[in-house]
């Protein structure tokens, strides 16, 4: 019972959160911007959002930059048959009046050599580059090392839990 | 001639057919690559090792003997993939409930020359409380990947600002026999992986 009510009032707090946590910049909304929290030892972080188009014209984001990493790059996942190769990418498309997701296993803003470590529940800067709509700037929430993505949660509370058993 | 070609049609059915039926009964193991619930079964692979925990200390295949583990090849320099995974995994024993206690859960990195016990140590308490961290010599790690088909390869491009890892991303399930039970492919849902151990741990209690 507990649990349920943990759940729903999680459920709640997320949405809440990825409605309050938007960036829009003419006809480009970026929504619920994400990272993961990490060890002292992980110079390496990986950016997940989703990004609504509203224009007619399609855009791409071609680069990032943030203060807290040395270098940000926009990397992939691609499956070639079962074996995952991770690649730095020209851009990602933003089709018009379409969306583009940033998603484990898919797209994501690789940040590399970070600067500090990134703890959860707190934020970290990021500049996003756009062919067309130029720089915006967004701040990631720092999630639990587990987290999954909007609406995915990370499969239990406990195991959110985890990260702060150090 | 009609009729005569009918029966020929018919016996050649029941040929083909029967056939299939023999071969079928003379494997009593399920045939690889069936997927049953979301764990892939039939596969011969896995065997012994001989690494090292992230305190250091040496860990073995018989460390785990008596007790089911999750086993997950991946590297800490792998930002996106890999944690999703582990957090699988550690959703997965959560699931379970008390019988989480009976799976261990283990990373086994494909990235030595990164994955020192001492990264490995600070990496893996944010996944789960028991989940052990293993590394090794390139050549103890290239054993053991190749015991359990884990393919990996470094991948370096002077374009890059370091070098990345292409590899192979299951979750296998070790039984408490030691031999590997199924494996999960990536993006299998934690619940879809408790549901498959929660099935072997009945039929085999």
């Amino acid at each position: 019972m507990i649990r349920t009510l943990i759940a729903a009032l999680t459920v709640l707090l997320t949405v809440s959160a990825a409605q309050a946590h938007e960036e829009k910049t003419g006809d480009l909304v970026i929504s619920h911007p994400w990272t993961r929290a990490t060890a002292s030892t992980q110079k390496v972080g990986a950016v997940f959002m989703k990004i609504e188009n509203h224009g007619n014209s399609a855009d791409r984001l071609i680069g990032a930059s943030s203060p807290d990493a040395e270098t940000v790059e926009v990397h992939g996942h691609f499956m070639d048959g079962d074996v995952m190769r991770m690649r730095r990418v020209d851009g990602v498309v933003v089709p018009a009046e379409g969306t583009a997701t940033l998603a484990p296993g898919g797209y994501h803003i690789m940040l590399i050599g970070l600067k500090a470590l990134l703890l959860e529940e707190t934020q970290i800067e990021l500049t996003l580059e756009f062919e067309h709509a130029g720089k915006i700037e967004i701040d990631a929430i720092v999630e639990a090392p587990s987290y999954q993505g909007p609406g995915k949660g990370m499969g239990s509370m406990k195991t959110g839990t985890h990260g702060m058993n150090k | 001639m009609r009729y005569k070609l009918h029966i020929g049609v018919v016996l050649l059915v029941v040929a083909v057919f029967g056939f299939g039926a023999w071969l079928n009964l003379r494997q009593s193991e399920p045939a690889e690559g069936t997927s049953v619930g979301g764990m892939v079964l039939g596969v011969d692979i896995g065997g012994p090792f001989e690494l090292t925990d992230q305190t250091g200390a040496t860990f073995t295949d018989r460390d785990l003997a008596g007790e089911y583990a999750l086993i997950y090849f991946g590297y800490t320099y792998c930002p996106d993939v890999c944690p999703t995974e582990l957090g699988q995994m550690a959703a997965a024993i959560d699931e379970l409930g008390a019988d989480g206690a009976r799976v261990r859960p283990v990373m086994i990195t494909i990235d030595p020359q990164r994955d020192t016990p001492k990264v490995l140590a600070e990496y893996v308490p944010l996944f789960h409380e028991r989940l052990v961290g293993l590394t090794g010599t390139e050549a103890e790690i290239r054993d053991v990947a190749k015991a359990y088909r884990v393919f990996f390869r470094k991948f370096e491009d002077p374009s890059y600002t370091d070098y990345l890892m292409d590899h192979t991303s299951f979750v296998y399930l070790l039984a408490p026999n030691g031999k590997v039970a199924g494996m999960f492919r990536y993006g299998t849902p934690p619940e879809d992986i408790a549901a498959a151990i929660r099935q072997h741990m009945r039929s085999n209690s």
